[in-house]
C-alpha cells in the first residue's frame, strides 16, 4: 500500500464513520455511548490523512532526486514482503467492514439471532427498580424492565397495570407462535442477546416485524428445572405495527 | 525518475478505489435488497461490522499513543533508566506496560524498536506481552464488560503480568536471541511530526488489517457455530479452559475488546473466561503473523507455543486463587 493510497484508505474510513454517527447508522452495530469516541477517532484519522495530502506531498516535491532515490532503496519494499515506506498490504482489509457498512447498511440483529438465544435476562434481579410511574393509560417500558418486574419483582408492581412494549416478532417455542423480542448489547452486536416476552391473545404477525403491544401482566408458570429459562407473559389487548425505532437495541 | 512509480501507482489505486465506491453507491439499493431472505448473511455482516466499529476508537487511541512514545522518547532514555541486570529489568519493563495503552498489534512494532535501541530481547518480549494485557484501557474495558466484578479485573492483571514476567525470564535463561531477525523502521527520520504520522498510519493499517481478519473469523464463529456446541464443551474445567484458550488464539480479538466477548460466554467457568483474556493478548493467529513478519518465522515458531503454555498455566493458577 503506497503512501497516497494509505492516506486515501484512512480518509475514507474517517468520513464513513463520522457520517454514520450523524445519520444514526452506527446504532445498528454498537451502543449509543460510543458516539463521541467514534467522532474523536474519525477526526484523528482525517487529520492523519490530511497531513499526508498537504504536508508530505509538498515535502516530497521538494526532496532532491538523489536523496529520494536513496531513501526508497533503504526503506522501500522490505525483505519481509511489505512496503514499509507506504504501509502494510494487509491495510487494505481495514476498509472492507466500513465500505460494507456504508454501502450495504446491514440491518440490526433480528429474529435470526434471537432464535439462537434462549431469551433469559443477564441481570437476574429487580433491584433498583422504581415503582411503575402512575398513568391513566398504558405505561411504555422496555422489554428488559418488563421482564425484570415480571419475574423478579416481589412487589408485583405490574399487577393491575396496563403496559406498552415495543419490539419485533421472533419465532416462539411452539410451531407458528411468536414472541415479542428485543436484542440488547453489552458492547457491540458481537455480544448481542435476546430479551423475549411471550404474547397471549395476539394475532399472528410475520417474523421480524416491529410492533407496539399494549397489554397486562400474567404470572409465568414456574419450572422445576433451574436451567429452563422462564419467560414473562403479556396478555395483549391491542397490537399496532410500528416502524423500527432509531435505537434498535436495548 | 524514482518518484514517478510511487505517485503514479498511488494515483491509479486511488482511481480504482473511487471507481469501486461509485459502483457500490450506484448498486446500493440492489445490494441492500440482496440481504432480504438471507438472515444468516445479514447477521454475519452486522457482527463483522460491529467488531470493527467497536474497536476503532480503541485502535486509533492505541496507535496514536504508541507512535507518540516511539517518536518522542529519546533513543537511549530507556537503556539509562532500566536496571543494568536483565533479570531485574524484566519486572520493571513488565510493570511499565501499564502506562502504555495500546492493543497487541501496536506493541509488536514497539518491541521491535526497543530491540533496535539496544534493549535485551527478553526484556523487550516481556514488554510485548505485558503492555497489551495490563494497560489501563484494557483493565477499564474489562471492568465495564464484567459489569463491575472487579475480581475479574484483578485476576486478569495478575495472570497476564505473571505470564509476561515468566516468559521474559525463561527467554533470558534458555531463549536464543539469534532467532530474532532485526526489524526495519517504518519512519524515515524526516521530522518528529512526520515520523509520528508515519508510525501512527502504518500501525493503524497494519493492526487494523489483522483486526479485520480476526473479526471475520469471530463473526463466523458467532453466527454459524451453534451455541449448543459451546454449552456441551462448557462442562469440565480442564477442557473448557483449553477450549477457550484455543478459541482466543483463533478468534484473535483485540485485547481492548476481548473482555466483552469473554463476559458474554458466561456458560463457561470463570477460570476459562480468564484463560481467554490471558491467552488472547499474548498469542493469537494475527500476533503470530505479525511476529513472524517482524522478528522472523523461526522465532515465532518457538515463541508462540512457549507463550501459550505459560499463559494457560498462569490462568489456571490465578483462577484457582482469585475466582
Amino acid at each position: 500500500v503506497r503512501r497516497l493510497t494509505q492516506t486515501g484508505i484512512i480518509m475514507v474510513i474517517g468520513v464513513i464513520v463520522v457520517s454514520s454517527t450523524l445519520n444514526g447508522l452506527f446504532l445498528n452495530f454498537v451502543k449509543p455511548s460510543l458516539r463521541i469516541p467514534l467522532i474523536i477517532a474519525s477526526v484523528v484519522l482525517v487529520a492523519l490523512s490530511l497531513y499526508g495530502v498537504f504536508v508530505e506531498d509538498r515535502r516530497r516535491a521538494a526532496v532532491p532526486l538523489a536523496e529520494s532515490m536513496h531513501s526508497e532503496g533503504e526503506d522501500g519494499v522490505g525483505a519481509h514482503g511489505h512496503d514499509h515506506a507506504g504501509g502494510p498490504r494487509i491495510g487494505w482489509l481495514l476498509i472492507v467492514p466500513f465500505l460494507l457498512m456504508s454501502m450495504v447498511s446491514p440491518p440490526p440483529l433480528g429474529a435470526y439471532s434471537a432464535a439462537r438465544d434462549g431469551g433469559g435476562l443477564r441481570i437476574e434481579s429487580a433491584n433498583g427498580l422504581e415503582p411503575l410511574k402512575a398513568s391513566d393509560g398504558p405505561v411504555d417500558i422496555s422489554l428488559s424492565e418488563y421482564s425484570a418486574r415480571a419475574i423478579y419483582d416481589p412487589g408485583r408492581s405490574l399487577e393491575g397495570r396496563t403496559v406498552a412494549l415495543t419490539g419485533f416478532s421472533s419465532p416462539g417455542e411452539e410451531k407458528g407462535s411468536w414472541v415479542l423480542t428485543r436484542m440488547a448489547l453489552a458492547c457491540c452486536a458481537a455480544d448481542g442477546y435476546a430479551i423475549k416476552v411471550v404474547v397471549k391473545n395476539a394475532p399472528p404477525v410475520p417474523t421480524d416485524s416491529w410492533v407496539r403491544v399494549v397489554g397486562t401482566w400474567e404470572p409465568s408458570a414456574t419450572s422445576e428445572d433451574p436451567n429452563k429459562i422462564v419467560l414473562p407473559i403479556v396478555v395483549v389487548t391491542n397490537l399496532t405495527p410500528v416502524a423500527m425505532p432509531e435505537q434498535p437495541y436495548e | 525518475v524514482p518518484d514517478q512509480p510511487e505517485r503514479g501507482g498511488g494515483d491509479r489505486t486511488m482511481i480504482a478505489l473511487s471507481a469501486v465506491m461509485i459502483v457500490l453507491l450506484l448498486l446500493r439499493p440492489r445490494l441492500m435488497a440482496l440481504l432480504n431472505g438471507h438472515d444468516a448473511v445479514a447477521a454475519w455482516l452486522t457482527v463483522f461490522v460491529s467488531i470493527a466499529l467497536q474497536s476503532l476508537p480503541f485502535l486509533v487511541m492505541g496507535v496514536v499513543l504508541s507512535a507518540a512514545i516511539a517518536v518522542v522518547l529519546p533513543a537511549d532514555a530507556l537503556a539509562r533508566i532500566l536496571p543494568k541486570h536483565p533479570a531485574a529489568a524484566v519486572p520493571v519493563v513488565g510493570l511499565s506496560g501499564m502506562v502504555l495503552p495500546g492493543c497487541e498489534c501496536a506493541s509488536v512494532p514497539i518491541a521491535g524498536s526497543l530491540i533496535g535501541r539496544g534493549i535485551r530481547p527478553a526484556v523487550a518480549l516481556t514488554f510485548l506481552l505485558a503492555a497489551p494485557a495490563i494497560n489501563p484501557v484494557v483493565l477499564v474495558s474489562t471492568a465495564v464488560a464484567f459489569n463491575g466484578r472487579y475480581e475479574f479485573v484483578m485476576a486478569r492483571f495478575v495472570a497476564s503480568l505473571l505470564t509476561a514476567l515468566a516468559v521474559g525470564w525463561i527467554w533470558l535463561a534458555m531463549g536464543k536471541d539469534s532467532l530474532i531477525r532485526m526489524p526495519a523502521r517504518h519512519s524515515r527520520g524526516e521530522s518528529r511530526i512526520a515520523d509520528f504520522v508515519a508510525e501512527a498510519r502504518h500501525d493503524f493499517l497494519h493492526a487494523g488489517g489483522f483486526l479485520v481478519l480476526g473479526s471475520a473469523v469471530a463473526a463466523t464463529i458467532n453466527v454459524f457455530v451453534p451455541r449448543a456446541i459451546l454449552d456441551t464443551i462448557a462442562g469440565s474445567l480442564l477442557v473448557s479452559v483449553l477450549v477457550l484458550a484455543v478459541f482466543a488464539v483463533v478468534v484473535a480479538i483485540c485485547s481492548e475488546a476481548d473482555a466483552f466477548v469473554a463476559a458474554s460466554m458466561n456458560q463457561f467457568p470463570p477460570t476459562a473466561q480468564l484463560a481467554f483474556m490471558v491467552v488472547g493478548p499474548a498469542v493469537d493467529v494475527k500476533l503470530f503473523a505479525m511476529q513472524a513478519g517482524t522478528f522472523g518465522r523461526r522465532f515465532a515458531m518457538r515463541f508462540s507455543p512457549l507463550t501459550f503454555l505459560v499463559a494457560v498455566a498462569s490462568a489456571f493458577a490465578i483462577g484457582a486463587v482469585v475466582l
